[in-house]
């Protein structure tokens, strides 16, 4: 057992603290009495407050953490800079850092954190002779492997659905050869599967993959909310590309990060690679009726993949596959997951899965729902926050940005001449840096803006635009034309250039005819 | 070498108005007057394209007067802006506009004015569909043109294989315009033959190598006028 003594200053460094499995770890280690050195990215005030508010979520106090010496906070990047750990004895690295975007953009993610990321944290550990590594990967890693996913490193690399898997797939070959590659080296690994919120009240800070479906679904049940239907439950025309018995593999993030601080905790347990998966995942048919049942839909029915005909798709089909197409595989490719190792490493920490049943399922949803999708909580919250004189810039942006792409932009392009004029039939992707959660996707149908998603992974795009928020704000007031930004090199662009282009130009148009600022947006309000 | 150098507005009559334009010299060993004719304005074309804009700024040091202006409708240009909501329904399927032909007149103007002030060797630099500009309606009044990421896949070049002159062409991989491919193949074609020079990374932008570009521009520009003085 690792357990410091009052004179033992060792510790170890947490990168990715600041994420979904990465706060619940580091409040797990902290528990345990764990020193940690947690890795920040700049500017520290914001990602130290980030990370405050998230522990403060866990009832720990970061404040006190600090001044009490458990938490030190390290300023660094993985790709753009490591920090020299100077005084501080870092004896392992726990390396959850990663990027869950399946698809690739303009910034070279998921590639840039997860392997080019990885690489870097393997040469500082070299460089300051760090010999104990502990890797957050993921079971997904394995691709479209057929058979039985075995507990350890290696093999040939198989097919992948997204990116995503493969960057995965590679950073743990990278970690692996690190080990071998000088005496003294270990390398332990933890492959959770799809990672879903706490289980006792579903909490969650990411809401991508298994969310997804949900959200779907909310979104059809809202068009019949909003058509007014009289009946008693909605019925919905669904096929779901899948089978009813097959399994989605879902694990609560409180067992993940206890499993992981315990492997961290244990010498014994070094060394080894642990699928942190399900035992008895729920089946597609129990997670379809948690999520009829809690949004008051019915009618969704399986297709086996092989007879599913997408080229007959009605429109709800339509909507649900935009939004929940990036997790589709999981619908349909349920690997098992061999569960020795993680067996054992669940006896040693006296630690189960707990079952999901109907409830759980709805606990899920709920809490996603509450917090609008990783979006924060209620609306008077956010009005709230827009007056206080207390809060940050970011976050009253946070809220402003929300009331562009929601509220102003869909009165305005419904007004706009040169929306209806050009009846374009188009989605793009906005993405602002340093924004927190930044990405909104748009989607025009012949010149009217039809769908408005906030977050990654959700409708897939034509093309995106990429850029700061100051330069969004220029433009949305007419200041300063979007090709030259573009051309400028202070927005990039992924996807179709030359429609993204075209519609900068457009774009252009229409902040000249509807310019925005803050004081427009602050006094029109927030969206719903 | 900045300091030295002068920018003088002036402007051309043009069919729909007069055309704003910019003049850039420096006051010493001026060898040759360029004109540079820039992409279309549905498309970035303007006098402050970061190609067009680092070309006519540099190459007076490499003893060049530049000229570049901006079409009718554009900038300073007079003439009725364009509608865009109007052309872009076309320009968003075809990538031309209605204005695609007025436009190129325009570029003869400009090659007009200027070979009217310097009596200099005469390099037009079109840049994408610049380029088409240039062949269209100013090839006659040019002693030599370099074409940057031409739109070949789109407009007609054909009045350069009859021109004869000496040519550049600079084009880049991952072109949405013109596929790499299809400028080569079409670059094979040219009698006499043009010198073809691929920017890894360009994608038709150029975005971070417009000193490579404006560097290959003033070689051949040198190369040029050292093959005419020769003859």
């Amino acid at each position: 057992m690792m357990k410091p003594s009052p004179a033992d200053n060792s510790c170890v460094l947490l990168t990715g603290a600041t994420g979904f499995i990465g706060h619940y770890l580091l409040a797990a280690l902290l528990r345990r009495r764990v020193r940690c050195a947690v890795l920040l990215r700049p500017p520290m005030d914001q990602s130290t407050r980030r990370l405050a508010d998230m522990l403060d979520e866990l009832g720990l106090d970061l404040d006190e953490q600090c001044s009490s010496g458990r938490v030190a906070l390290l300023a660094g990047d993985l790709v753009e800079g490591l920090p020299d750990p100077n005084e501080m004895d870092i004896r392992s690295v726990i390396h959850t850092a990663a990027s869950t975007r399946f698809e690739s953009d303009p910034m070279g993610e998921p590639r840039r954190t997860n392997v080019a990321g990885t690489f870097a944290l393997l040469r500082w550990a070299n460089k300051h002779q760090i010999n104990n590594l502990h890797l957050v990967s993921s079971a997904y890693r394995c691709g479209k492997a057929r058979g039985e996913v075995r507990e350890r490193i290696g093999g040939k690399e198989p097919a992948f659905h997204n990116p995503y898997e493969k960057t995965k797939w590679q950073a743990e070959r990278a970690c692996a050869r690190w080990s071998k590659a000088a005496a003294g080296r270990t390398l332990t690994v933890y492959r959770p599967s799809v990672v879903v919120g706490e289980y006792a009240t579903g909490r969650a800070t990411k809401f991508s993959g298994f969310y997804l479906s949900a959200r779907a679904s909310q979104m059809l049940a809202e068009q019949y909310d909003r058509q007014d239907d009289a009946g008693d439950r909605h019925r919905v025309s669904l096929r779901v590309r899948g089978r009813a018995d097959d399994r989605q593999n879902i694990v609560p993030v409180d067992y993940v990060a206890a499993l992981i601080a315990h492997g961290v905790t244990d010498s014994g347990l070094h060394g080894g690679v642990y699928h942190l998966t399900h035992p008895g995942p729920p089946t597609n048919a129990q997670i379809k009726r948690a999520i009829e049942s809690h949004y008051d839909i019915a009618g969704g029915r399986f297709v086996d993949p092989v007879t599913f005909d997408p080229a007959v798709m009605n429109e709800t089909e339509r909507l649900f596959y935009e939004v929940s197409r990036p997790i589709e595989h999981y619908f349909v490719d349920t690997p098992v997951f061999d569960r020795g190792e993680a067996d054992r490493l669940e006896r040693s920490a006296n630690v189960s899965c707990p079952s999901y049943d109907g409830q759980a399922l709805c606990r899920l949803l709920a809490y996603a729902e509450s917090n609008r999708w990783g979006r924060g909580k209620a609306n008077a919250a956010c009005s709230d926050r827009m007056n206080s004189a207390t809060n940050t810039e970011a976050a009253l942006d946070t809220t402003l940005y929300d009331a562009y792409f929601k509220s102003f932009l869909p009165d305005r392009v419904s007004r706009s001449r040169i929306a209806q004029m050009t009846g374009l039939s188009v989605t793009m992707r906005f993405v602002i840096d340093d924004v927190p959660d930044g990405q909104w996707v748009c989607r025009f149908e012949r010149g009217m803006l039809t769908a408005v998603h906030r977050g990654e992974n959700t409708l897939p795009e034509d093309f995106s635009y990429r850029t700061s928020s100051d330069v969004f704000w220029r433009a949305i007031g007419g200041g300063v034309h979007p090709q030259e930004v573009f051309l400028s090199r202070r927005a990039h662009v992924t996807g179709d250039t030359e429609q993204a282009l075209k519609m900068a130009m457009i774009l252009h148009g229409f902040n000249k005819e509807f310019p925005c600022d803050r004081k427009t947006l602050e006094r029109e309000g927030v969206p719903a | 070498m900045t300091s030295q150098l002068t920018r003088e507005s002036v402007y051309i009559e043009g069919p729909r108005g007069r055309l704003a334009g910019e003049l850039c010299y420096s006051e010493t060993d001026v060898r040759a007057a360029v004109l540079i004719a820039n992409p279309h304005p549905l498309m970035g074309g303007a006098v402050n394209n970061n190609v067009v804009k680092r070309l006519a700024l540099d190459l007076p040091t490499h003893g060049c007067v530049t000229l570049r202006f901006d079409y009718g409708g554009v900038g300073k240009s007079g003439g009725e802006p364009a509608d865009v909501a109007e052309n872009m329904r076309q320009f968003w399927e075809t990538g031309t506009s209605p204005a695609d032909p007025r436009m190129a007149q325009e570029a003869g103007c400009a090659a007009n004015w200027l070979s009217s002030q310097f009596d200099l060797p005469r390099i037009g630099i079109g840049y994408s569909f610049g380029a088409y500009a240039l062949v269209s309606s100013a090839i006659g009044k040019l002693d030599a043109v370099v074409m940057i990421s031409p739109t070949v896949a789109r407009h007609d070049f054909s009045p350069l294989k009859d021109a004869g002159l000496p040519a550049m062409i600079i084009y880049s991989d991952d072109d949405f315009a013109t596929p790499t491919e299809v400028t080569r193949q079409w670059l094979d074609t040219l009698d006499p033959p043009a010198k073809g020079c691929l920017l890894t990374g360009g994608e038709h932008f150029y975005r971070g190598l417009e000193p490579r570009v404006v560097e290959l521009c003033a070689n051949f520009i040198d190369q040029t006028i050292a093959e005419g003085s020769r003859a």
